[in-house]
């Protein structure tokens, strides 16, 4: 079982309009680009395992913690960039856990920033992604299933490792 | 005036909470927080709120062991929880733990307006 694209589409809706004050818009048929400066995970293990990957470029993500701390443009530090795209794994993530068999575990965001970095989630493999546009940028939502039986497989690595240059 | 604790491993989601109390109509409170449940249980210890508003999910001590450390030292305070996760399991895990409500992120003011006017 996945989470389907209608599913990602009205909870990332809810956490914009709500938490960030902004209208996203998802560009349908668009897939999340492969190079990124920022990236922002939670992982579920249990009844169902998986990850969710949320990735940006830094103006971008400035623009979300700016947002989210009500702050003005440019001050934003790299402490409070860290919480505020944690946050926003962490709101996407645990969503979208609700929506998946349980019972399952949440687990704290991790963030990563900078231009050449590579993430792997090995045994997984990409379920469900979603570009969205916001008015300064574009971000991306990423679904890994990780297989029942925890086995890596080449084509799966891969596919885990699209959109996180 | 009543005394709100906050309890959020995110500063912005503090901020937040705090935003949506004011959006609320609780801006009259007097509103602290915590970075996560440690801080929680010695701020509740030393500043004494009346309502305490955690994350569930928070490194060094959780929102549920928070809660079932007060409950087990006899602490009776309103408590709720405000989190991404809400499923019908961890709702009926927090009523049975003692928490009044569960919020769940995204939320709104009249999300909050409901659950917390009958604890202020």
């Amino acid at each position: 079982m996945e989470p389907s694209l209608d599913d990602i589409y009205s909870l990332t809706q809810q956490v914009c309009d709500s938490v960030l004050g902004m209208s996203a818009e998802l560009l349908e048929g668009s897939p999340v680009p492969v190079r990124t400066e920022v990236m922002a995970c939670v992982q579920i293990t249990g009844a169902w395992q998986g990850a969710v990957v949320v990735t940006c470029a830094r103006a971008v993500a400035e623009a979300i913690t700016e947002a989210m701390f009500a702050m003005d443009p440019g001050t934003t530090s790299a402490e409070e960039l860290d919480d505020a795209m944690g946050e926003m794994a962490n709101m996407i993530g645990g969503n979208i856990k609700g929506l998946m068999p349980g019972p399952s575990q949440l687990s704290l965001p991790t963030v990563a920033e900078g231009t050449d970095f590579s993430a792997a989630f090995p045994g997984s493999q990409l379920a469900v992604e979603a570009l969205f546009a916001l008015e300064m940028g574009t971000f991306g939502i990423q679904v890994l299933r990780q297989d029942a039986d925890g086995h890596m497989h080449a084509h799966d690595r891969s596919a885990a490792a699209a959109g996180l240059g | 005036m009543k005394k709100i604790l906050v309890v959020d491993d995110s500063k912005a989601m503090r901020m937040i909470v705090r935003r949506t109390l004011r959006q609320a109509g609780f801006d009259g409170n007097d509103v602290q927080e915590a970075g996560d449940g440690v801080e929680a249980l010695a701020a509740v210890q030393s500043w004494g709120p009346d309502l305490v508003l955690s994350d569930w999910n928070m490194p060094n001590m959780s929102g549920i062991e928070l809660l079932r450390a007060m409950r087990g030292g006899g602490d009776k305070r309103a408590f709720g929880f405000v989190t991404s996760e809400s499923t019908p399991e961890m709702r009926k895990l927090a009523a049975d733990s003692g928490a009044l409500f569960l919020i769940a992120k995204p939320f709104d003011e009249d999300t909050f307006r409901t659950a917390l006017q009958p604890v202020l």
